[in-house]
């Protein structure tokens, strides 16, 4: 893997690699040259780490970095958005979440574990406390439509900010790829 | 240009869809002719264990020849190997970068027939390479599932947007 | 120009600076340079541009295939198979025919400095007497990927234009191809593509495998709704290269396994039973079980859809699952009111990409990487057969 974007795993709550697997401490699991196939047998991924993976971890990265601007940032924010009951809300109502093919279970296993492993906050906020089962099958069942979701995302982090240590990366988010020129029309 | 892997499922769970979705549709009167429900992706360990791991493209691969298009973790690899561009199957070629962003599929390795985590990414910003292009498409999924999709130009992130090559990156075993 | 004496070139840039008004520039420079001062000679002939009499009913326009050839959209008579015009275009374009024959709207991504640099994503017009460039409409931004058909529609009076967006989140660009303008951008988390229907309306793909269907409400303003999910996402999708018809609304969406999804566009859209093309050609259906080979969809652009006689063309070939990609030796010809097979008919070479006219006499046009071959629809013979740079896109006027 490619030393300018491998991140060093500094949290050792992050166990995405098998034990035994990721030589030292990056993420690499294979040495830069010949590895044609793995010559021990490394125990497998959590399946909580696999429907991550398989589900959300393309976009928003193996380790929940990925391109800031275009991609919301997991890692070490996530949890941030249990600060409020609307912020807790928002995470399993966004509807790549709501109507993903995960069961409830699963979902629910993935959730808690994006937002108190991969996405643990520096400070824990006044809602941070796991997801039960009951609680992701209620709210997957009202996912958010016609929300206008970069700006409600918006609005969260700015009431966040009175109540919770809201920390610069989760601003990030939001900056546009597209177009230098386009204004958004006034109506 | 690339894919993910899901499982055939014995019995079809059924999703608690009901009352998240419009009721406005029409859906209630053809409600029988629809399928009920997407099947929930069997885990590969699950599949294993079922003795079904095994893809049309696994049987035919191999782990020894990472230029070549059959080598095992280019099972969703649609697009140029890196490898022959200068680059690895994990290491871009010089005068590109890997995009943060990816997609993750599932190969299975024939040596030890498990499944293995790999993330597709693409190498960008340099002019394309036009070696070895491979269309494996092993449960890869249309772009309005993206999550497993091959064909979107996975260059978020990046310097310059164009497409060089791209990169079968190992995860880990998925079970 | 390479060759010319280079007396004539200074004369050229003397003429060509006389143009712009340096004064008495020519004159004196030529005589002096050719020493006889002999007189200029009368053109027989101007360099002009061929008269562009608009689109016809057996025209096909192509994209080339990024990364293979260069971009452009290539506009062929059907009835000649050759070229006829060629539009400018980027790479990652798109592009649409609008319903006046006379012009070629193309969605496409420029960076200052090719492929870095400050980016502009615009939909361009071409048009006109000479089919020219009148123009573009910056849009905030656009999907970058293999070529996709359904990444860039109209509305059925080409009032409308959709542009899907991917950054990685969802939107389209409802815009106002009239008035030049985009008017909003619609969220479409979780969802892909734009098939539109009716006056302002489009529906998309999701991830779920359900269908989610975007439209204007008293307001004026977008309204989403989501279907249930009516295909098995995971084992066997529909392909983002299904046929739809705006006019009619009718979506037809086929499955990996060649399993037909007809639905009927709306803001209630109606969803009809399934059918399967290896059924409706006597044969099994097929499986994403692993070995089972047998015929299957597949291609770049495997589908073209006949409004008139209800019909719908598939490459078909031979293999397991998942091999929804590879090349079609075989058209199959399906009776869409009936479920039917009508006809099976063996292509030249391994086809990838297909398109039909929508006029009384159709023609059938089935490309491979480096072939265009021009069938009759009816009948499946070969008319024509034209070399072609490597395509990305392809549609047939009126599809």
């Amino acid at each position: 893997m490619n030393a300018r974007w491998t991140v060093t795993l500094a949290v050792s709550s992050l166990t995405l690699l098998p034990q035994g697997v990721g030589a030292g401490s990056r993420l690499s699991l294979v040495s830069p040259h010949a590895q044609p196939t793995p010559t021990h047998r490394a125990s497998g991924l959590p399946a909580v780490q696999v429907a991550y993976l398989t589900s959300c971890g393309g976009c928003h990265g193996v380790e929940g970095i990925s391109a800031p601007r275009a991609v919301p940032t997991l890692r070490h924010l996530t949890g941030t958005f249990l600060c409020t009951r609307q912020g807790r809300q928002y995470l399993v109502r966004l509807p790549d979440v709501a109507l993903s093919v995960l069961s409830d279970r699963m979902l629910t296993r993935v959730i808690n574990w994006v937002a108190f492993d991969l996405g643990a906050p520096v400070a824990a906020g006044p809602e941070a406390r796991p997801y039960t089962v009951a609680e992701v099958t209620q709210l997957r069942h009202h996912p958010f439509t016609n929300k206008g979701l970069t700006r409600y995302r918006e609005q969260l982090v700015a009431q966040f900010a009175n109540r919770c240590v809201v920390p610069a990366g989760l601003r990030v988010y939001g900056a546009a790829y597209g177009s230098g020129s386009w204004k958004v029309p006034r109506r | 240009m690339k894919r993910l892997h899901v499982d055939k499922v014995g019995e079809r769970l059924t999703r608690h869809l009901a009352g998240r979705l419009s009721r406005r549709s029409v859906l209630a009167r053809f409600g029988a002719l629809l399928v009920a429900a997407p099947a929930f992706p069997l885990l590969p360990v699950q599949r294993a264990r079922a003795g079904d791991a095994a893809t049309d493209f696994s049987r035919a691969a191999q782990t020894h020849d990472d230029s070549a298009c059959n080598y095992w973790r280019y099972c969703g690899m649609d697009g140029n190997l890196c490898v022959c561009c200068g680059g690895g199957p994990h290491s871009c070629p010089p005068g590109s970068q890997p995009s943060p962003t990816s997609w993750i599929g599932s190969c299975i390795n024939p040596d030890d027939q498990r499944a293995y985590l790999v993330a597709y990414h693409d190498c960008c910003g340099a002019s394309a390479c036009t070696e070895c292009s491979c269309t494996n498409t092993d449960h890869a999924m249309p772009i309005y599932r993206p999550q497993a999709n091959n064909h979107v130009t996975w260059c978020f992130g990046t310097q310059g947007f164009q497409y060089h090559c791209s990169l079968a990156v190992l995860v880990g075993p998925a079970e | 120009m390479k060759r010319m004496q280079s007396d004539r070139v200074v004369c050229g840039v003397a003429a060509l600076l006389a143009l712009f008004g340096v004064p008495r520039a020519d004159r004196a420079w030529c005589s002096t340079l050719n020493g006889h001062g002999s007189p200029p000679v009368l053109q027989s002939e101007t360099a002009d541009i061929t008269p562009f009499p608009g689109f016809t009913a057996h025209d096909l326009a192509y994209s080339g295939l990024d990364a293979v050839t260069t971009g452009g959209i290539r506009i062929i008579d059907g009835d000649t198979a050759k070229t006829v015009a060629t539009v400018y275009s980027s790479q990652y374009a798109n592009f649409a025919w609008a319903p006046d024959d006379h012009t070629l709207y193309v969605s496409e991504t420029y960076w200052a400095l090719g492929d870095r640099g400050r980016r502009e994503d615009v939909l361009s017009i071409y048009g006109g007497p000479t089919l020219r460039n009148e123009g573009e409409i910056t849009l905030p931004e656009r999907l970058i990927s293999d070529p996709k058909t359904h990444a860039f529609a109209l509305s059925p009076d080409g009032h409308y234009g959709y542009v899907y967006s991917f950054q990685p989140a969802s939107s389209v660009s409802v815009v106002d191809l009239y008035g030049r303008k985009v008017i909003t951008q619609v969220e479409i988390p979780g969802c892909g593509l734009v098939f539109p229907f009716g006056e302002r309306g489009f529906a998309s793909l999701c991830a779920d495998g359900s269908l989610a269907v975007s439209d204007v409400n008293a307001k004026d303003r977008y309204i989403l709704r989501r279907s249930k999910p009516f295909f098995d996402v995971l084992n066997d999708p529909v392909m983002d290269e299904s046929v739809a018809e705006s006019k009619s609304g009718l979506a037809l969406f086929v499955t990996y396994d060649g399993w037909v999804h007809p639905v009927q566009l709306a803001d209630t859209p109606r969803f009809a039973p399934p059918w399967s093309i290896e059924q409706a050609a006597g044969l099994s259906p097929a499986t994403s079980t692993a070995g089972q080979i047998t015929w299957r969809p597949g291609g770049q652009v495997p589908f073209a859809y006949e409004r008139s006689r209800n019909r719908l063309f598939v490459l078909m070939h031979e293999g397991p699952p998942w091999t929804f990609e590879q090349g079609g030796t075989e058209i199959w010809v399906l009776d869409v009111s009936h479920h039917r097979l009508l006809h099976r008919w063996a292509v030249p070479q391994s086809a990838y990409l297909l398109a039909v006219t929508q006029d009384a006499h159709p023609l059938l046009f089935a490309l491979s990487q480096t072939w265009l071959w021009v069938m009759n629809a009816e009948s499946g013979e070969v008319g024509r057969a034209a070399p072609i740079v490597a395509p990305g896109m392809v549609s047939a006027k009126g599809e």
